[in-house]
């Protein structure tokens, strides 16, 4: 109810847009998820570039890093493994010309320098289960291999584990044709069993400074559940910090040289920090996976979940609050508003568009044809606010916040004057009852009285007209089935419509029928047989009917049961006069 | 002599008398004008109803009709969707149609707000009134055969044979003998063809020429065409028939923010006119604002003191609105002045209960029985299962229920209830069965989808319990209960 009240005043306070459009090209045929953006001067000219981690249109095409200047495509980069996610950093403190991208792809970091290869960092190799790796062990030392009991083995061992802990030459070998496998075994079997790592998430943390440009380190998710910080000029591991599970969203606050810490989100919601040299702390389990993760005002983060709730966390990990999205929450970025000193959220909905939240208070909203399925918020060309949008359709709509834009919609708006609005009105107890109640009190043990006794006659009245009305044409006694009849058309040819339902728990009885009786009118059939009636579903019976006269005619339909003479059940319709022919 | 007897007998409203004697007079001398006019007047008289409120909306006019442009109006703006802005204490219970129960059966309450075609055909009949409703033009032909049975030899004008350019061109005979067309032959075609060459030999000057084809208009369902002329006549003459038939255009054309503005304009000429202050009290009711509603049936009171559609209105809203000893006073009111029917007991037994005066209740209950008639023994079987339940006299409630169920054997609430009796005593298939018959019958009401989701859940078919519970919020859409239901529904689906 609150956040109704506030859209509606935001709204009303919107006179002009707070946004400029900028570029809107419908045609650029980008297809990414939320971290696939980056904004970086990847040359060091001052000119800032747009660059997509695109996953391609399926087989068709495969993924590919694009750059774009404007809504112009200056370069692309194919790539062999579809990305996770694209980070801009700068190796050097004070350095623009430092500026390096890293992509992370496969179980490789791919690092460019001005759009060039510069360095590949591949992930250390995972231990094989031991009970794999013995498997393949034999296999290697076998004079002739029996490639039957090798696929034996491991196929038992993939019941036992699961494909997750496999390795994939076993996987490989195992979805092979069979006449393949002695081949593939043979030119393997002797070479050591390893198991590759996968980079889930990228993400940077500044090193020492808190200037612009700073240096920052390497942030890698890895699906063995570990966090690794990569030095930016050497590439090589600084820290290992084990989560214990992949995590799927990795943020970054603080130096890491001083009390930085990072935020990390798993695929099942688990949310927790780790700091350098200390233990994962978990902070909460959310109710559904997560979308995106963002820094909110300051070192507190935000989180958008899939089930469309917005969740902001302390940089303790205490929950502040949490909201209620009007859609489903597709990608969540946070937008520092330097002039204004405000640091708002902007949540991408299916169905909405975006919506901008400074904490938990709405405060603008920008419509958009087509769903955003990314967002990024960073300097683009010169410009320095720019919002970079990417439909759902391939779409890239890049609008700049106006220097003006004012958001101070939260002073003018309190939540809890909303909620009183509609209060519940209860009317006065009127002069009347309040009279009433003293003759109530004088009064009491007569009035209870006379009460009872009357009550005991109605009883008596509302049991004699029940036996008397259910029973003189029907069985008295629990019935299991109910008729439900309805008339349907505008006559002169009716259609009644029976609905019998069994409402006992086991089967009906068997032999019943239905009989519809009336004296003015024809009725086809007149008799039915029921079949066995299971338990609770209706079944329809429909009967045709005809009025002869003019005068409407009660429709009678019994339940019967052979040799019974009472109906069990009776209930009746009234056919309607059927309106005359109107000549056109 | 005999003219002026049969003027004298027209003039004493003897019409049948009057009829019979101008029929001799019209043997001896066909080409009589006088006598021939006479005639005509005396026939009118004796069928001429007042057809402002006599009107009903039919299938054809409320499922066929392509004057309402928006399927999807604002809130407020239309009686289809009067919105949700209930601020009194509970809901009103609906009627057998669909409509919310108002305080007296009057036309338009009848016929159902129908969204589908079955609906349509279903709900304006049920075991007790079993009017087809197609149209109201239809309506009005069969009332005109109704009148023709009684003429012993032939129609007394062959219309067919009627030279109408001629008689339209006289207007001492062209007024009788519309009304005489219009009410007695009930032939619109032709009272409309009379009405427009009338109307161009006055150059269109004549107020009353409009109104005639306004009227005209409207039976024939050109619904627009008869604003025209209704607003065109308003221009020349302000009539309160003619302004009661504007706002019914526009009730008609659902738009009753206009037919405010028209009651409102024509309570400037006519100050404090009980008809259009009902027809105001009456839309807002419609739009379900019943303080507005309420306000202007408390004026009208006070202009008409024995006005039992205000009073009556009054009455209920005070029951509902939580004031059982007020609403008793209003229904006292009502049977001291003359109304003693089954419904009147009806409610008064159900204001002493409510209001405590426990004495009286039972008393009350007892006459309803006995003055009821088959068409609302139902309804006070159905009533007093209510007092058994708050007694906690469950056995009773059932016995009550099942006479209603036998009375009306489409009587949704008692269905409901009966399920959830059911229920109480652990029989969960004959609740659900109880629950669905329900809700097939009554699809406006949200009681019986919201027990059966609830039933549903409980069960743990979530599937069945998601449907039934949108059914039931899209019949009451602020309907808390069904809310939390649907929340804890979503939690469980987006956990799968």
């Amino acid at each position: 109810m609150n956040g109704l009240g506030i859209d509606r005043h935001g709204v009303g306070g919107l006179g002009t847009s707070r946004w400029l459009e900028a570029i809107w090209e419908p045609g650029a045929r980008i297809y990414c998820l939320p971290g696939g953006l980056e904004m970086l001067d990847i040359s060091g000219d001052g000119d800032a570039r747009f660059i997509v981690a695109d996953l391609g249109t399926g087989a068709a095409e495969s993924a590919k890093i694009r750059v774009f200047k404007g809504g112009d495509q200056i370069t692309e980069h194919s790539m062999i493994d579809p990305p996770c996610g694209v980070v801009g950093f700068y190796s050097e403190n004070g350095e623009p010309q430092s500026a390096l991208l890293a992509v992370g792809a496969g179980s490789s970091v791919y690092i460019y320098k001005n759009m060039r290869p510069h360095f590949k960092y591949c992930l250390p190799y995972m231990d094989a289960h031991p009970k794999e790796r013995e498997i393949w062990h034999r296999a290697g030392l076998e004079e002739e291999l029996n490639v039957l009991s090798l696929s034996d083995e491991l196929e038992l061992l993939l019941k036992e584990l699961g494909a997750a802990t496999i390795s994939p030459r076993t996987l490989k070998f195992l979805g092979m044709d069979v006449s393949l496998r002695f081949s593939f075994a043979e030119q393997y079997r002797r070479i050591p069993l390893s198991k590759a790592n996968a980079v889930t998430t990228i993400d940077t943390i500044r090193k020492d400074s808190w200037n612009d440009p700073a240096s920052s380190c390497l942030l890698i998710g890895t699906e063995s559940g570990e966090i690794l910080v990569l030095d930016s000029r050497a590439f090589s591991v600084v820290d290992k910090l084990p989560l214990g599970w992949p995590p799927v969203s990795l943020l970054s606050t603080g130096l890491w040289a001083g009390d930085g810490h990072i935020i990390a989100i798993g695929r099942d919601g688990k949310l927790g920090s780790v700091r350098k040299g200390c233990a994962l702390r978990l902070w909460d389990k959310l109710s559904a996976p997560a979308v995106a993760l963002t820094t909110l005002a300051g070192d507190n983060a935000a989180v958008a979940a899939m089930d469309g709730t917005l969740v902001g966390f302390s940089k303790k990990g205490i929950k502040l609050w949490q909201l209620q999205l009007p859609g489903i929450a597709l990608d969540l970025i946070s937008l520092p508003v330097l002039q204004s000193g405000l640091s708002l959220l902007a949540v991408s909905v299916a169905g909405s568009g975006v919506l901008l939240y400074d904490g938990k208070f709405h405060v603008d909203s920008i419509k958009t044809a087509e769903p955003i399925s990314a967002i990024k918020h960073g300097r683009m060309g010169q410009e320095e606010r720019a919002m970079a949008m990417v439909t759902i359709g391939g779409g890239l709509n890049v609008k700049i916040l106006k220097r003006t834009a004012d958001f101070s919609v939260k002073a003018s708006t309190n939540p809890t004057m909303n909620s009183n609005n509609n209060r519940f009105t209860i009317p006065k107890k009127t002069r009347l009852f309040v009279e009433q109640t003293i003759r109530e009190r004088s009064e009491a043990a007569k009035i209870h009285n006379a009460f009872q006794s009357a009550f005991l006659r109605l009883r008596l009245t509302v049991a004699r007209k029940a036996v008397e009305i259910l029973a003189t044409n029907q069985e008295f006694r629990p019935n299991p089935i109910t008729l439900e009849a309805s008339v349907l058309g505008l006559g002169p040819n009716y259609l009644i419509k029976i609905l019998v339902t069994n409402i006992s728990d086991g089967l009906s009885d068997t032999e019943l029928f239905l009989v519809c009786r009336d004296e003015n009118a024809d009725i086809k059939p007149r008799v039915i047989d029921l079949p066995l009636l299971p338990s609770g579903i209706p079944i329809p019976v429909s009967v045709n009917a005809t009025p002869r006269g003019k005068i409407p005619g009660k429709v009678h339909i019994m339940l019967c049961k052979m040799g019974k003479v009472k109906p069990i059940a009776l209930t009746t319709v009234v056919l309607p006069v059927p309106e005359d022919d109107i000549e056109v | 002599m005999e003219l002026f007897q049969a003027l004298s007998l027209f003039g004493r409203r003897k019409y049948e008398e009057c009829t019979s004697i101008c029929t001799d007079l019209l043997k001896k001398n066909p080409l009589d004008q006088a006598v021939w006019v006479l005639k005509m007047r005396a026939l009118t008289m004796q069928v001429y109803v007042d057809d402002i409120e006599g009107e009903e909306e039919g299938i054809a006019e409320s499922l066929l009709d392509t004057y309402t442009i928006a399927s999807m109006p604002r809130p407020g703006t239309s009686l289809k969707n009067p919105g949700t802005s209930f601020t009194g204490q509970g809901l009103r219970p609906k009627t057998q149609s669909g409509r919310p129960v108002t305080g007296v059966i009057r036309p338009l309450t009848q016929s159902a707000v129908s969204q589908t075609f079955e609906q349509a055909l279903k709900t304006p009949r049920s075991a007790t009134s079993a009017r087809p409703i197609t149209a109201s033009t239809g309506r009005n032909v069969r009332l005109g055969t109704a009148s023709m049975l009684t003429e012993p030899d032939g129609p007394f004008i062959q219309l067919s044979r009627l030279n109408i350019t001629k008689y339209a061109s006289q207007p001492g005979i062209a007024k009788p003998l519309f009304e005489y067309i219009y009410y007695h032959e009930q032939d619109v075609r032709y009272a409309l063809d009379l009405a427009v060459q009338a109307t161009q030999v006055c150059q269109f000057k004549d107020w009353w020429w409009k109104v005639q084809l306004g009227k005209c208009y409207y039976t024939l369902g050109l619904v627009r065409d008869a604003e025209q002329q209704f607003k065109s006549a308003l221009k020349e003459c302000k009539t309160i028939e003619t302004v009661l038939r504007l706002i019914r255009v526009y009730v008609r054309l659902d738009q009753p923010l206009a037919a405010l503005e028209t009651c409102k304009k024509g309570l400037e000429y006519f100050s404090n006119d009980v008809t259009i202050l009902t027809e105001m009290a009456r839309v807002f009711e419609g739009l379900n604002n019943m303080p507005m509603s309420v306000k202007y049936y408390k004026m009208i009171v006070q202009e008409d003191a024995s006005h039992t559609e205000g009073i009556a209105s009054i009455g209920m809203h005070h029951f509902y609105n939580d004031q059982p000893e007020l609403a008793l006073r209003y229904y006292r009111r009502i049977l001291q002045m003359g109304v003693y029917n089954a419904e009147v007991f009806n409610n008064l037994g159900l204001c002493c209960f409510y209001s405590q005066q426990y004495d009286h209740t039972v008393s009350c209950f007892e006459r309803a029985i006995s003055l009821a008639t088959d068409e609302n023994i139902a309804d006070v079987w159905y009533n007093i299962s209510h007092i058994a339940i708050c007694l906690g006299d469950l056995e009773m409630a059932d016995q009550c229920l099942r006479l209603a169920i036998a009375a009306d054997n489409r009587y949704a609430l008692a269905y409901n209830n009966l399920g959830v009796l059911e229920i109480k005593s652990n029989n969960v298939t004959a609740a659900r069965a109880y629950f669905h018959a329900a809700a097939s019958i009554a699809d406006y009401s949200y009681e019986p989808h919201f027990n059966s989701a609830h039933l549903a859940y409980e069960v743990g078919d979530l599937q069945t319990s998601y449907i039934a519970v949108q059914k039931a919020l899209s019949a009451y859409p602020d309907h808390g209960d069904s809310k939390e239901l649907l929340k804890k529904l979503q939690r469980h689906f987006s956990h799968i």
